[in-house]
């Protein structure tokens, strides 16, 4: 039995948030011999659900041969585990639109990535989606709230102001004073989030997101991913090793 | 562009290293060129005698060249030429000619050199010297000190009798005193106060171009030895400045290159946020701009105070003649595109790093963790079921 599928059984004997969660449909999942996925959804949402993203995953071949599908909406951490590390980078570039799809559908609004032409691709890239690197990419002559407005060209008070305001929320207290290189790495990566979330996009892939982490560091940011995403209509979509201990308890299995 | 702003205060010490360098480049070839400029012009300020006098050597006599020449306000001096060292910086040195004269010529030489020594007031049938004051400080010595001048290996001695205040530098010694000298020869000395030196040069040379073993020394001579002296000059200082600048280059790029880091996350951020790469430029750029200006004004205004000790020095002990380098200084000013081409450099070399191998896996090299290294092998405490 590989690791992917340890892991997958022993997460089947907990159980998960049967309340909240969505069934999946298990009839489009061919196969899964490497990449297998776990879904944390935040919140249930029974009104208003049709003004949410939505991201749909069906029979999606990478170019390993793995096979996954699945819909997801606004408010779900899907961390995609397992595989190496190749693996899960094509798989959250092909998620992305960036890499073309060998077979299967990815729908983002129900609109079909791969009939998108790319330039309507990339404006949707641009406006919806986030990145979110497996380096922080923090500059350390910078404090915390310059790096999360490193990308734009021109800054103001307002915008200085509103990134104060994401940043204290997520638990720095005087944002303007602190350098990354005083944060420890799960900080430093909830910075990189926060950076990501100023854009406020509706998808965040983040490749990688608890590289490098011990496994208390990984928890902490995982509650700070949690709430940082709680009160926003954001879907995120990580890979990482090795799904975490909390995520593990709580989330609903997405069976591959 | 707002990243330079923060980047200059919070980074200073790492901008001012490079202005620093760029100074230290910039003062060292511009006091480099002061000091080699310093000895042509001391050269060339003994020679400007030929402005004043023309000296014809050879087998010419008084009489013929007062033939050759109708102009009677023109003086033939005769006198017996030899040359005193006058040393200079590098252990060159330069030749200041004594004339050895009669005391009846003695007055028609010291008016030609607007000197304010009378004849009457030199001594009678004087064995010694009397010297421009300058060639004092250059010799280290003084009023009637014995100076020791070697020719052919054999050391003769004079006396300093006194000192010359005149339009142009020479010694003045009694005609005996020169011509028993083992190396002398006699000229004759051409003066005149209504024709100017080249004029005079050049109606000798005409004059006398048929004749053999004989040499007309003027304006022309001096300016074409003058023409050699700051070519080999010339070359020593493009040398200087060229090292100067290989050394720079060099020192500025492995300074630079400690900045890849943030060049590479800057690069990665413009990629990431589909604001182009290109716009993750101005900042290096800027910062490069920044150094080689300042460190190239800095460098020029300590080389020009560091002029001014160098002639106070110079000219007060070893009597030279210090210029400033115009020309070196603006050359040197091409240091300033040095930290501007040694940012660029690093932020084109930084464009080789995998984009997708950089936000996914930092290279080792560029992480500021070692415990940040993406691995797939991680020890099982680190997350996990």
């Amino acid at each position: 039995m590989g690791r992917a599928a340890q892991a997958f059984s022993a997460t089947m004997s907990l159980s998960p948030c049967s309340d909240n969660h969505r069934q999946v449909q298990q009839e489009n999942i061919t196969r899964c011999d490497e990449i297998y996925a776990w879904v944390y959804p935040l919140y249930s949402r029974n009104e208003g659900e049709d003004q949410l993203a939505t991201y749909s995953i069906q029979g999606l071949i990478t170019s390993e041969g793995t096979s996954i599908g699945g819909d997801f909406r606004s408010g779900d951490i899907i961390l995609f585990c397992g595989g190496t590390l190749p693996q899960r980078y094509h798989l959250l570039q092909t998620l992305m639109g960036n890499e073309p799809l060998p077979q299967g559908v990815v729908r983002y609004n129900e609109k079909d990535l791969n009939d998108l032409d790319p330039k309507r691709r990339a404006q949707l890239q641009n406006t919806d989606f986030a990145f979110l690197a497996g380096n922080d990419l923090l500059l350390d002559y910078l404090t915390i709230v310059e790096n999360c407005l490193v990308s734009e060209q021109q800054i103001n008070g307002i915008t200085i102001e509103r990134t104060k305001i994401l940043l204290r929320r997520l638990g720095f207290q005087h944002p303007e004073a602190i350098y990354p290189e005083k944060l420890p790495l799960p900080k430093r990566k909830l910075v990189a989030l926060a950076r990501c979330l100023r854009k406020e996009p509706k998808v965040i892939f983040a490749y990688e997101l608890f590289s490098g982490l011990l496994a208390d560091e990984a928890k902490e940011l995982w509650d700070d991913i949690v709430i940082a995403l709680a009160d926003r209509d954001v879907m995120l979509m990580a890979t990482s090793a090795e799904p975490i201990e909390t995520l593990a308890e709580r989330a609903i299995i997405f069976p591959l | 562009m707002w990243l330079l702003s923060p980047y200059l205060t919070r980074k200073w010490p790492r901008v001012a290293a490079s202005t620093l360098l760029v100074t230290v480049a910039t003062c060292l070839v511009i006091t480099a060129a002061t000091l080699l400029q310093s000895n042509v012009a001391t050269t060339s300020f003994l020679e400007q005698r030929a402005q004043h006098l023309v000296e014809v050597t050879g087998t010419v006599s008084e009489a013929e060249l007062a033939d050759m020449l109708p102009d009677e306000t023109i003086d033939i001096i005769p006198a017996a030429v030899a040359y005193l060292r006058y040393p200079l910086l590098f252990g060159r040195s330069a030749m200041l000619p004594v004339y050895g004269i009669t005391e009846a010529a003695a007055e028609t030489l010291l008016t030609a050199a607007s000197t304010s020594l009378a004849a009457d007031t030199l001594v009678p049938e004087f064995d010694g010297l009397y010297v421009p004051a300058r060639f004092l400080q250059a010799r280290g010595t003084e009023l009637g000190a014995e100076l020791a001048e070697q020719y052919l290996g054999k050391e003769h001695i004079f006396t300093i009798l006194g000192t010359l205040d005149s339009a142009f530098d020479f010694a003045l010694a009694s005609r005996d005193t020169i011509t028993n000298l083992s190396i002398q020869e006699p000229a004759l000395l051409i003066h005149s106060s209504e024709t100017n030196a080249e004029s005079l040069e050049a109606m000798l040379h005409e004059k006398l171009s048929g004749r053999r073993n004989v040499r007309v020394v003027g304006p022309s001579y001096f300016a074409d030895l003058g023409r050699e002296r700051i070519r080999e000059m010339t070359m020593w200082e493009i040398l200087c400045t060229l090292v100067t600048g290989v050394v720079l280059m060099g020192v500025l790029l492995v300074h630079t290159a400690k900045q890849q880091l943030e060049i590479a996350v800057e690069q990665a951020v413009a990629r990431l946020y589909r604001s182009g790469v290109q716009t993750s430029l101005p900042r290096p750029l800027m910062v490069g701009i920044v150094s080689g200006v300042f460190g190239w004004l800095t460098g020029v205004l300590l080389a020009l105070a560091g002029y001014l000790i160098i002639s106070r020095l110079l000219g007060a002990s070893r009597g030279m003649v210090v210029t400033v380098p115009w020309k070196w200084i603006c050359i040197t000013g091409s240091y300033i595109l040095v930290p501007i081409a040694c940012q660029i450099l690093i932020w084109i070399g930084t464009l080789r790093i995998d984009a997708a191998t950089f936000l996914a896996q930092t290279p080792a090299s560029l992480l500021p963790k070692p415990e940040a290294v993406q691995t797939d092998n991680r020890p099982s405490q680190s997350i996990g079921l």
